[in-house]
């Protein structure tokens, strides 16, 4: 483009030199034009004509071929600008975070950057000049993109895709041939916001239930039943199990937050992971065996040390294994193993449980998630969500498979040592 | 030429009222799985209401079709084109009364218990919806290679009914309670088998209008 530019310049700058020549030649009585073509060129540069420093000693032609020069200069710097502004353009749309499209009255793109390339699944070349609705594959999308070309007015909307669980927020803008159109992906946004509102629905959920019998009974020996001393022995003992209950969650959701924000560091020290797991074992036996289930540890005793806080690596194995037994029906097993990958260890707890649906499977280390919300399972509901956040401190991994009717395992990864 | 330029500038505006008239029935059957999924009655209802645009949305491309060819007498395949595209809006405008028809199943459900938990309806849907969407990319593309992929697809939705079928009659056996709730989930698994058959019908006419030859690709088992 520059290119043409500056050609289209020269041949012009060339031709009125030599037409100016040409008059010269022919009559002493052009000089007036010469005189008009030479202020022409100095305005063009803006330099005033009583510029006697830039003044040719020879005569007028040299003066014009001057004012040209500069002509010359000031719009190579301005294509030089030009240029410029368009290579900073083109880096703020390549590292945008948005997708940005142009299309033309017609609805067919004529730029996309990289986000909205990666966005529609599609590659420049191939989208350039296409219609927007055979980019997007969407109707909704393509109807806000349709109703701004339209109506020339700013349209914007948000848009589940067909065919998967993404949310994105089309604004698309008038322009004065087409529109500009901003694309911009909702999902995680989304996810988020459903997150805080299931976790104060839970939240709200679980301290109502305690609170509730606490008020039921209180209310009773308000009544009379405070007479009776065998009735009130055992009401103020149902109120002291509930106030544990709520004594444990409020420290249990202080404790995540410490180790959230990383206010509580770990003591990290090699540690016999084997060891950690038989003492957990032994630990919830009794309750599994009240549960009619079998605690199996399967866990060579030679496992590489493991860099872990001892307290923290035992809460995580108490809460998991706890879990399994919350949710394995009599008779069922559970099994501990251990598998040594590269630099980490992985212990994985495994049930023969009721499982879980796929849906629920990324959601179960969430505070307070519960995969069917009417059976509570008697805990605080923040057991996973510690865990979760324990391994990630200690830079592992924790993660759940199941399959409904059949299990769930849930497995995290501890690093080894360095010798 | 200036009459080819026009047709093929009206040509195309159809072709991308098909993508969006392709978008709404693929919606419409993701959607009429999730209100299933969701018991979202509300979704149900929206559902049936939108099948009424689905609809429109045919009469007025062949309306414009129609147009086309009284305007422009087009020969050969320009011809084809508009033959074909006239099949395709058919079977997508019976693919949304398919979701509509889950819908409607839908609000019979209710809010009955769950039978079991939806896995294989939900894979056979989104099978469907995918099938749906290459079919298109295919025909606006003339890739006749997609349109025999996705036509070969169909057996994968096939077995998937199967399944459904065979697990579904097995819980009428073992408990008669499960009848009613079993028998309209098998009604909901017909209409995606249903579905992705004419999904083959728009590939067969995707491999007609670029070949210029009428085959049967695959057959289906049902």
């Amino acid at each position: 483009m520059e290119g043409i530019v500056l050609a289209l310049l020269i041949l012009l700058t060339l031709a009125s030199i030599s037409i100016t020549l040409l008059l010269l030649r022919r009559a002493s009585a052009t000089r007036e034009g010469l005189r008009a073509l030479t202020e022409m060129a100095r305005r063009a540069v803006d330099t005033p004509a009583d510029s006697s420093a830039r003044m040719a000693p020879g005569g007028k032609v040299e003066e014009l071929a001057e004012a040209l020069k500069l002509w010359e200069a000031k719009l190579k710097s301005i294509t030089g600008d030009l240029a410029e502004e368009r290579e900073k353009l083109a880096a703020i749309l390549s590292t945008i975070g948005a997708g940005v499209l142009l299309v033309n009255k017609d609805s067919e793109v004529t730029m996309l950057n990289q986000t909205a390339e990666r966005l529609f699944g599609v590659s420049g070349e191939s989208a350039l000049g296409r219609p927007f609705i055979s980019l997007a594959r969407d109707h909704e999308m393509d109807s806000i993109v349709r109703r701004c070309l339209e109506t020339n007015e700013k349209q914007v909307g948000a848009v589940q895709v067909a065919g998967s669980r993404r949310y994105l927020e089309l604004a698309a803008t008038p322009l004065s041939h087409g529109a500009l159109v901003l694309v911009q992906d909702l999902t995680n946004v989304r996810r988020l916001e459903k997150m805080r509102r299931d976790f104060i629905g839970n939240i709200s959920h679980e301290l109502r239930t305690p609170i509730a019998s606490l008020k039921a009974l209180v209310e009773t020996l308000q009544d009379g039943a405070i007479a009776d001393k065998d009735v009130a022995q055992d009401f103020l003992h149902r109120m002291h199990v509930e106030t544990d209950k709520l004594a444990q969650m409020a420290s249990e959701l202080s404790e995540l937050s410490r180790i959230e924000s990383g206010d509580s560091p770990l003591k990290l020290k090699p540690l016999d992971v084997t060891e950690v797991a038989r003492r957990v074992v032994e630990r919830l036996r009794p309750q599994a065996e009240r549960a009619q289930l079998e605690l199996i540890l399967d866990m060579p005793a030679n496992l590489p040390p493991v860099m872990g806080d001892e307290d923290r690596v035992e809460q995580v194995l108490v809460n998991v294994i706890h879990n399994a037994i919350k949710f394995t029906p009599p008779k069922g097993k559970i099994t501990i193993s251990s598998l040594v990958e590269d630099d980490h260890v992985l212990i994985s707890v495994s049930d023969t449980g009721i499982g879980i649906p796929a849906d629920d499977l990324p959601r179960i280390f969430e505070r307070f998630y519960k995969v069917d919300q009417a059976r509570s399972g008697g805990g605080t509901g923040l057991g996973l969500a510690i865990a979760k956040h324990i391994v990630q401190a200690h830079g592992g991994r924790i993660w759940a498979e199941s399959e409904e009717g059949k299990g769930t395992t849930v497995a995290f990864s501890l690093p080894t040592a360095k010798s | 030429m200036e009459m080819r330029t026009a047709f093929h500038k009206r040509l195309r505006e159809i072709q991308n009222d098909i993508l969006a008239m392709g978008s709404m029935v693929e919606k419409a059957i993701m959607r009429s799985i999730e209100a299933l999924k969701n018991r979202d009655l509300e979704m149900a209802h929206r559902i049936i209401a939108e099948d009424q645009k689905i609809n429109e949305k045919r009469f007025d491309i062949e309306e414009k079709c129609i147009q086309l060819i009284a305007t422009q007498q087009p020969m050969a395949s320009d011809l084809r084109s508009i033959i074909c595209i006239l099949n395709i809006i058919t079977e997508l405008e019976r693919i949304g009364d398919y979701a509509e028809g889950i819908a409607k199943i839908v609000i019979m459900i209710g809010d009955e218990p769950p039978l079991k938990p939806l896995i294989d309806v939900p894979r056979m849907a989104e099978k469907t919806a995918s099938m749906l969407h290459r079919s298109l990319e295919a025909f606006v593309t003339c890739d006749t290679e997609t349109a025999r992929k996705v036509v070969s697809e169909d057996n994968e939705v096939d077995a998937l009914y199967d399944q459904v079928f065979r697990e579904l009659i097995s819980f009428m056996v073992e408990d008669p309670k499960t009848i009613t709730r079993a028998t309209r989930l098998i009604w909901v698994a017909h209409n995606l088998e249903r579905s992705a058959d004419r999904v083959t019908n728009i590939c067969e006419r995707v491999v007609y209008f670029v070949t210029g030859k009428m085959e049967e690709i695959g057959a289906s088992k049902y």
